[in-house]
């Protein structure tokens, strides 16, 4: 399957800080979604900025429409809608002066299909998005980066502080935007559940590493979580185990095919598992070696 | 290019719209006052003005949302929004020699100039274009270096420079031919813009967000 978004080895270290990028390599197909999930400072924001060209990357390459975005390449960023969390624009401006600015911006810039969206989105042109609550300044970005017909959608944290009402009204829109074969989301969050609605893909990123990308049906239909007394879990054959955790007298153990865990373990409980717990097994602790006894030795 | 300069212009609008009204007030305070003094801190004050007025407005605009940072994934290359940047900061210099202009056109229809007045109300139009040139690039190369929370730092040590270098150009070529003066003064300054769009360029492609 043809991608849209391919990043492969990408590095980046910040001399000033302990984090880094470590060689993050995902790919989004056509017609995806791709959730992009971490806890906060796993690296989201800085795997979007060496994405979109915002932090200059140490090493690798990130393909967009199968080829590097350089500088010069504005045709390429014609094609990207962008919305970051928070203010987007300046505060003093009004809706419809984010219009004009945009239409001397983009070339395919739609004013028509922008004041839709401010109805659709009951947001007030000639409001300064000083006066906008939170909701609305989202809403409002979400607005300007679907107005200039994209194919790619990135968006960094776009749900997060929002309303579930208004939330579950953004996820309607973006998968009506998918709905074309050749348009393609990356949503990166920490809010799972928005994942589960609209997801294809979940990559999941923890200090800096992609711990794991996976498809959502191999997530709910394979992917399970058994849960383990400690004899139990010590009597696992360490090649089932994708990650686990301790929680009171129990462990929580991933495992990537349920069914067959299940056969081989029977006196164990097997669970569905959701993207919440799967994000809370790998970023509690990252899987890394999936040595038993290793394990057993830090814990027990 | 075009919508970046528009950006620019919006942004810088406002502030600008609230300065005018406040020079206007002092235009006519001093043609009212026929005060050849208070006419020439009209032509200073109101082109340095302008110009202070639109690099804040275009970097306030970044410091107070994601602007700075969401600009990078528009269509626009990295050297246009600084050529943006820099043609905005020209563009309200020379909007503010127009307004100064009229008012000192104003004050030569009402109260008239000596020939040595017009020579002193040229230089003073040097003096101000030149600070107000400087001001631009002294400020935005070290804005783009030293980020947005020390911009008020950044403005401050701008404007004192600028006004210093200005002032001393114009001293140091006291005994130099008229003409010739404001040739050096507009050329000196005129070529600091140069050189500071150029270091601006670099440090912005460097620039990480």
């Amino acid at each position: 399957m043809e991608n849209i978004l391919e990043l492969q080895q990408v590095s980046k270290t910040f001399p000033r800080s302990d984090f880094a990028l470590d060689n993050v390599s995902f790919a989004l197909p056509y017609g995806a979604v791709l959730g992009f999930v971490g806890e906060n400072g796993a690296g989201k924001t800085t795997t979007i900025g060496c994405i979109l060209n915002t932090v200059n990357r140490d090493s690798g390459t990130v393909k967009l429409f199968g080829r590097e975005m350089l500088d010069g390449d504005t045709d390429m960023r014609e094609k990207i809608g962008v919305v970051y969390d928070g203010n987007n624009f300046p505060v003093y401006w009004t809706p419809r002066q984010l219009s004009k600015i945009m239409g001397g911006l983009y070339k395919n810039w739609d004013a028509v299909l922008f004041e839709k969206y401010l109805d659709t989105f009951d947001l007030p042109a000639k409001q300064k998005i000083r006066h906008y609550s939170r909701g609305m300044t989202m809403k409002l970005a979400i607005a300007a980066a679907l107005s200039h017909h994209p194919q790619l959608l990135i968006l960094d944290e776009a749900t997060s502080g929002l309303d579930p009402v208004v939330r579950d009204d953004m996820l309607e829109v973006f998968l009506d935007f998918v709905q074309e074969e050749d348009h393609s989301i990356l949503l990166s969050s920490h809010i799972t559940s928005d994942l589960e609605k609209i997801a294809d893909y979940i990559s999941f990123i923890h200090h800096g590493k992609i711990i794991m990308t996976v498809s959502k049906n191999d997530l709910s239909y394979h992917f399970a979580v058994m849960r383990c007394r400690e004899s139990q879990f010590c009597a696992l054959d360490p090649e089932d185990i994708v990650a686990w955790r301790k929680r009171d007298l129990q462990i929580d153990v991933l495992v990537s095919d349920g069914r067959a865990a299940q056969r081989k373990y029977r006196d164990v409980v097997v669970d569905h598992v959701s993207i919440e717990e799967v994000m809370l097994l790998l970023c509690t602790r990252a899987h890394g070696g999936k040595s038993v006894n290793d394990t057993k030795g830090e814990r027990v | 290019m075009r919508g970046m300069f528009r950006n620019d212009l919006y942004i810088a609008c406002v502030n600008v719209r609230i300065f005018s009204a406040f020079m206007l007030l002092y235009g006519i305070f001093s043609v009212a006052c026929a005060s050849l003094y208070y006419q020439m801190y009209f032509v200073l004050i109101g082109i340095v003005g302008f110009s202070v007025n639109s690099v804040v407005a275009v970097f306030h605009g970044e410091s107070t949302s994601k602007w700075g940072k969401y600009k990078l994934t528009l269509p626009v290359r990295r050297r246009d929004i600084v050529k943006s940047v820099f043609l905005s900061h020209i563009f309200w210099l020379f909007a503010g020699v127009l307004f100064t202009g009229t008012g000192t056109g104003l004050f030569a229809l009402f109260h008239g100039y000596s020939f040595e007045q017009y020579r002193e109300v040229f230089l003073i139009f040097a003096l101000g274009i030149s600070a107000g040139l400087l001001i631009g690039a002294i400020f935005i190369p070290l804005f783009y270096l030293g980020g947005e929370d020390r911009t008020i730092a950044l403005l401050t040590i701008s404007l004192l420079c600028a006004i210093g270098i200005a002032a001393l150009l114009v001293n140091v070529t006291t005994n130099v031919d008229y003409l010739l003066r404001l040739a050096v003064i507009f050329a000196v300054s005129f070529m600091a813009i140069a050189v500071s769009y150029w270091l601006t360029l670099c440090i912005f492609k460097r620039k990480e967000y």
